[in-house]
């Protein structure tokens, strides 16, 4: 522990020019020696010093989380908990109608006036909760500026998002102004509602900037929109690792990316297994050799067209879309949507055999399917709409609705939480070694 | 954590402890006995499981089928989707066969990484399910919309299947799929009850006794909140909530 105070956090800054390229020299060096080290030594001395690194890793996240804050550090963090409460209810508020993909909004159809008013009402809110963030950060950076520079560099950016966030509330408007044919018949539409749209006319530009966001389906204002806050989500979470510090903080992304590091390693040799099986299959012409070709044919041709994608500055400019639009979007996507349309078809079979009743359970079961999938669909919830006043639980949709809500959703919650403290169990015992599995078939 | 690691300290010493019997993890030995009957392959799938929990316990079941696989010389097949799980998954099926006394049967080959993708994993077990027509599918890890895919094309095959995944929203389809299934914290319970390691044992007692605590708590907040909603009297109401934000509430 004493060792790893003494180690100085700029060691873990990323590098560059002849100190990154000395760098990588020297880890590779290193690298190559531990392997060999920890291959030359026998098994039972290996298991110890697995259960040993186990142990320690452990030892570091506990000491790290046991270890009190400075005071300046838990006020800091108090702003930042309400900072990231407000995030999510600025997200909360815009997303159901960022998300909406039913593009323009006619007020005269589907409560159209009235979803006009709900998206102004959620832009402001969005507004207003985003302003409390951006205050909460601030107060942060004014608790932590002298000894936590980075944080304060983080909450800059952060705020620099989120005035990108304020900037695209207002393009909003803009958007208003650009689309003026579009919004001018919907303006007059508005103004033919009366006086249930009195109130939103009062205050027509909010309005019409709110009804630009929410009438605006394109895909790239969504994913701006999500962006965003995502982003600010990001800098709220690189600021919590800044702020919760002692002197084992700083050293915990490091710690983390040998994870990434030993990822890295292990999808070569991943890639290295499929080779080997699928370069016996060919070399012995074993039935369905074909498959093999394939895969090796599959292979190179995406990992070239990634890398020209990636490093071919000087390519025609139809040829990188192509990568993506043939290789990616045409071929990879559609299969895997082909993989994921055949579940529909597989739950018609398993459901097949789950629902014959063959037992009281089975039979509670089907009738508990049955419900719930009459209440779901349009001509269940007819069926039983006549129903009103005393009689209204008796609708289909409302008992499919209780079925969910109270006896699946108490099973749920029961599941997941032995779940929950078997994992804290099972934490425990990989911690201490007493887990037997793979390094530790006897007990040590 | 505490009580856990008691009972542990208990069932070190000597204590007998009891644990009810779970079909899932008992059909186990079974389902390699048919395979070893069969004379066909077995498949051991982790599905999309990173380096995790749920990845080591998946990985001490198979452990424990290896072995008893070993013993009849039954093939098993471990397709993996992650490639840090792929090199753990490889020693831990040679360590296996090697504690069997039977390294020879182990073939590198029969572990291998497919691919890291959701739908292309499926695909590949999909083909191997198929092609082996093997006999037993054991389903042990993070599994999601691929669950069904799987256990449909074993059910197919007319595999024996048993699965288990901590995952709450596969457990439907696996129980409708499959001829065993593990619900909900009995799949942590595996390496104890498999092994019978007093340890183990001891571990298990101890997170059930946790469990118990922790409902009772439960239990006493929902009272609590309960009354704080109908009560009128301020010094219960301050006694009320002082009680349920000493525990988070």
């Amino acid at each position: 522990m004493i060792g790893i105070t003494m180690i100085p956090a700029e060691v873990f800054v990323p590098k560059s020019g002849t100190m990154l390229w000395l760098l990588v020299a020297a880890m590779t060096a290193v690298s190559i020696l531990f392997l060999v080290i920890l291959t030359q030594v026998p098994s039972r001395y290996r298991k110890p010093m697995v259960m040993a690194a186990t142990f320690i890793c452990g030892w570091f996240y506990l000491v790290e989380f046991a270890i009190p804050s400075p005071r300046d550090a838990v006020t800091a963090n108090s702003y930042l908990r309400k900072a990231e409460f407000n995030l999510r209810l600025a997200e909360h508020s815009i997303t159901p109608h960022y998300g909406d993909p039913r593009g323009r909004v006619d007020p005269k159809i589907n409560g159209g006036a009235e979803r006009i008013k709900k998206a102004r009402e959620s832009v402001d809110k969005a507004h207003l909760y985003l302003s409390k963030a951006a205050e909460e950060i601030a107060r942060i950076r004014v608790l932590r500026e002298k000894d936590y520079i980075r944080a304060c560099d983080e909450a800059e950016r952060f705020k620099n998002r989120y005035g990108l966030t304020e900037k695209m509330i207002e393009r909003s408007a803009d958007d208003h102004k650009i689309i003026d044919l579009r919004t001018k018949a919907l303006k007059k539409r508005v103004s033919d509602l009366g006086e249930a749209l009195s109130k939103i006319k009062e205050n027509d530009e909010a309005v019409m900037s709110a009804a630009a966001g929410l009438s605006d389906s394109s895909a790239s204002k969504q994913r701006e929109a999500r962006d965003v806050l995502s982003a600010a989500a990001d800098g709220v979470a690189l600021i919590r690792t800044s702020i919760s510090d002692n002197f084992l903080t700083k050293y915990q992304p490091p710690a983390s990316n040998i994870l990434s590091v030993i990822y890295g390693f292990s999808i070569g040799l991943g890639i290295l297994s499929l080779m080997t099986i699928h370069g016996k299959n060919i070399a012995k012409a074993r039935p369905g050799y074909y498959n093999s070709i394939a895969f090796y044919a599959a292979l190179i041709i995406m990992a070239v067209a990634a890398f020209l994608n990636e490093y071919w500055k000087s390519a025609p400019s139809f040829v990188k879309p192509m990568f993506q639009e043939v290789l990616f979007n045409g071929a990879l996507t559609s299969l895997q949507a082909t993989m994921f349309s055949l579940v529909a078809f597989y739950i018609v079979s398993a459901a097949y055999r789950a629902f014959r009743i063959k037992s009281a359970e089975s039979a509670l079961m089907m009738a508990a399917a049955f419900i719930v999938m009459l209440g779901i669909v349009p001509v269940g919830v007819a069926m039983t709409s006549g129903l009103h006043g005393n009689l209204s639980w008796l609708r289909l949709d409302n008992i499919q609705n209780w079925i969910m809500t109270v006896p699946n959703m108490a099973a749920q919650r029961g599941m997941a939480f032995g779940i929950g403290v078997g994992g804290l169990a099972m934490a425990l015992r990989i911690w201490l070694s007493l887990e037997r599995g793979s390094y530790f078939d006897k007990q040590m | 954590m505490a009580i856990i690691l008691y009972k542990i300290l208990s069932a070190r010493a000597g204590k007998q402890l009891f644990i009810r019997r779970i079909p899932g993890l008992s059909a186990i030995d079974e389902a390699v006995g048919r395979g070893t009957e069969l004379g066909r392959p077995m498949l051991f799938s982790m599905g999309l499981s990173g380096l995790g929990i749920v990845a080591i316990q998946a990985l001490s079941i198979l452990g424990h089928i290896i072995k008893v696989a070993a013993r009849y010389r039954t093939r098993i097949l471990i397709p993996v989707a992650d490639p840090v799980l792929y090199t753990i998954a490889e020693e831990a099926a040679r360590d296996a066969y090697e504690s069997e006394g039977a390294p020879e049967a182990f073939n590198r080959d029969d572990v291998m990484f497919l691919t890291g993708d959701q739908f292309a994993y499926a695909s590949g077990v999909v083909g191997i399910l198929n092609r082996e027509k093997v006999s037993s599918v054991f389903y042990f890890g993070d599994f999601y919309a691929e669950s069904l895919i799987l256990a449909e094309n074993g059910q197919q095959v007319g595999a024996i299947q048993v699965a288990g995944t901590p995952q709450i929203m596969q457990i439907p389809f696996f129980i409708a799929a499959c001829d065993y299934t593990i619900i909900g914290d009995e799949y942590y319970a595996a390496s104890a009850y498999l092994s019978r390691e007093p340890t183990l044992l001891g571990s298990l007692v101890g997170q059930d006794f946790g469990k118990a605590i922790i409902l009772g708590i439960i239990i006493i907040g929902v009272i609590s909140a309960g009354v704080l909603s109908i009560t009128t009297n301020s010094a219960i109401d301050a006694m009320l909530i002082r009680f349920i934000n000493a525990f988070g509430g």
